[in-house]
């Protein structure tokens, strides 16, 4: 995982200050089907990879945007990986390479 | 009931415990939106009246800009209605475009314009429902209602249509003089093409000139309850809601003394084929959606739910209500007053309590109305 890409078919949408990723492939007839939300981080790690983008740069994005004072930067770096991960596991985010 | 319908949206397709702040806060999240007054049927009972033949429909770039104010605004359920939405030329383009912003996308069609173009369309960018009137079970009753001789055959061949390609729709059935008798085929209808609940109304309104042609086919109260008590699914709700009568649960009760019982303004907005947008599709006070500030137009929803009853209001601690749908806006298209109560509505409403909380039964139900309301 060095290079990855957001789904096109995945649309940010702003309801009302919460974050939502809609399929707007899906056709949300499955009873497990449901529109995911996002916090801050997971939305600025999502503007961030509209196009291929290497997962330091998704990194270094989080930590410009926010305080991260005391924070272990190699900590931050694994949890961001763990959250592309599952997205990627979602189908939400595509690895480039 | 569509205030319920959108609770249950809301709950089904969002995680997050934040959205119970969008009730709390009345936040707008689902938009009706008329993206033409015209219709290939000529409904007999069409609250759209002349505007069918004599309306102008609004420019595409329009109905681009209202679909992007609606997106800037928080909308998330979008259903386009008309008229039939299938009748613009251009609703592929404006059906994609509002797909492609991630709203969650309804129709509400007569189904019969439906082609294997659209089908193809839908499987690659699928509605959540296209929500389709029935209006009978055979050519002759469509004709009666619609003014179409084939509308039946055509709206088999739509439904069929997205049976095959497995699209999610429902049915809803329009109960009039002209397809009474046929309730019971409507509904197999349903069950054998579509997963979803059949639904069905018989509460006509007049229609947007104020004219009062549509009522002339509302069927006899009393024809209406006794199908709700036998078919589709608000029978469900309604013993639902003698059982809570029964056990002492009257939650009707919190909004007794008000206008206003229903949840106007609440969690959606409706954007007729002018492009006025009011809080429900019968309210004719409405703001231009393009040229006012949106939330100007929302703020002016609020006097509809402060309004007190007048005094002497005849709803006002009326042991029916719970089983009452009478609307103060369609009152006051019809009657120039929203506190003047429609005594149709009232008959209903209480044949409904007689039946599912003094268990009377359809027999005693009948001799009551015939004793008491038959002309």
């Amino acid at each position: 995982m060095d290079v990855i890409k957001r789904n096109n078919n995945i649309v940010l949408r702003n309801i009302h200050s919460l974050y939502y990723l809609v399929d707007i492939k899906c056709n949300y007839n499955n009873e497990s089907h449901s529109i995911p939300t996002l916090n801050e981080v997971g939305k600025v790690i999502w503007e961030s990879i509209e196009k291929p983008t290497k997962l330091d740069d998704v990194v270094k994005k989080v930590i410009t945007s926010f305080d991260i004072s005391g924070i272990n930067i190699n900590d931050i770096k694994s949890d961001v990986i763990e959250y592309i991960s599952l997205l990627i596991k979602m189908g939400y985010v595509e690895n480039v390479y | 009931m569509y205030t319920e319908d959108i609770l249950n949206k809301i709950e089904r397709f969002t995680l997050e415990d934040k959205h119970l702040d969008w009730v709390h806060d009345r936040k707008k999240v689902s938009a009706l939106f008329e993206i033409t007054p015209k219709c290939n049927f000529r409904c007999v009972h069409c609250y759209v009246g002349d505007d069918r033949k004599t309306a102008r429909e609004l420019p595409y770039s329009d109905i681009i800009k209202i679909i992007d104010i609606l997106f800037d605004n928080g909308i998330l359920f979008l259903t386009f209605s008309g008229g039939d939405p299938f009748t613009r030329s251009d609703f592929r383009d404006i059906y994609l475009y509002a797909k492609k912003k991630g709203f969650l996308v309804e129709i509400l069609t007569n189904a019969t314009l439906i082609t294997e173009e659209w089908i193809k369309i839908f499987e690659e960018y699928p509605p959540l429902l296209v929500d389709i009137s029935i209006y009978g079970s055979s050519n002759e009753e469509y004709e009666k209602v619609t003014g179409i001789k084939n509308g039946f055959d055509l709206f088999i061949k739509g439904i069929s249509l997205l049976q095959s390609a497995k699209i999610r729709f429902a049915l809803k059935g329009i109960l009039m003089k002209g397809n009474v008798k046929s309730l019971r085929r409507m509904e197999e209808i349903s069950k054998k093409y579509s997963s979803e609940n059949f639904r069905y109304s018989y509460e006509l309104v007049v229609d947007r000139q104020c004219t009062n042609a549509p009522r002339a086919y509302e069927v006899d109260p009393l024809e209406g309850v006794i199908n709700e008590i036998k078919y589709g699914v608000n029978a469900v709700m309604l013993k639902r809601r003698g059982e809570e009568i029964l056990n002492g649960i009257d939650e009707d009760n919190y909004r007794d003394g008000m206008l206003y019982r229903c949840s106007i303004g609440d969690l959606a907005v409706h954007v007729n084929y002018l492009g006025m947008m009011g809080p429900c599709v019968e309210c004719s006070e409405r703001g231009c959606i393009i040229n006012d500030n949106f939330d100007d137009i929302c703020l002016t929803f609020e006097k509809f739910k402060e309004a007190v009853a007048p005094s002497g209001y005849k709803c006002s601690g009326c042991k029916y209500k719970t089983f009452c749908t009478s609307c103060p806006q369609a009152r006051k298209r019809e009657y120039g007053d929203e506190a003047i109560v429609k005594e149709r509505d009232c008959v209903v409403a209480e044949l409904k309590y007689l039946y599912y909380v003094n268990n009377l039964s359809i027999q005693e139900l009948e001799d009551y109305y015939n004793k008491n309301y038959r002309r």
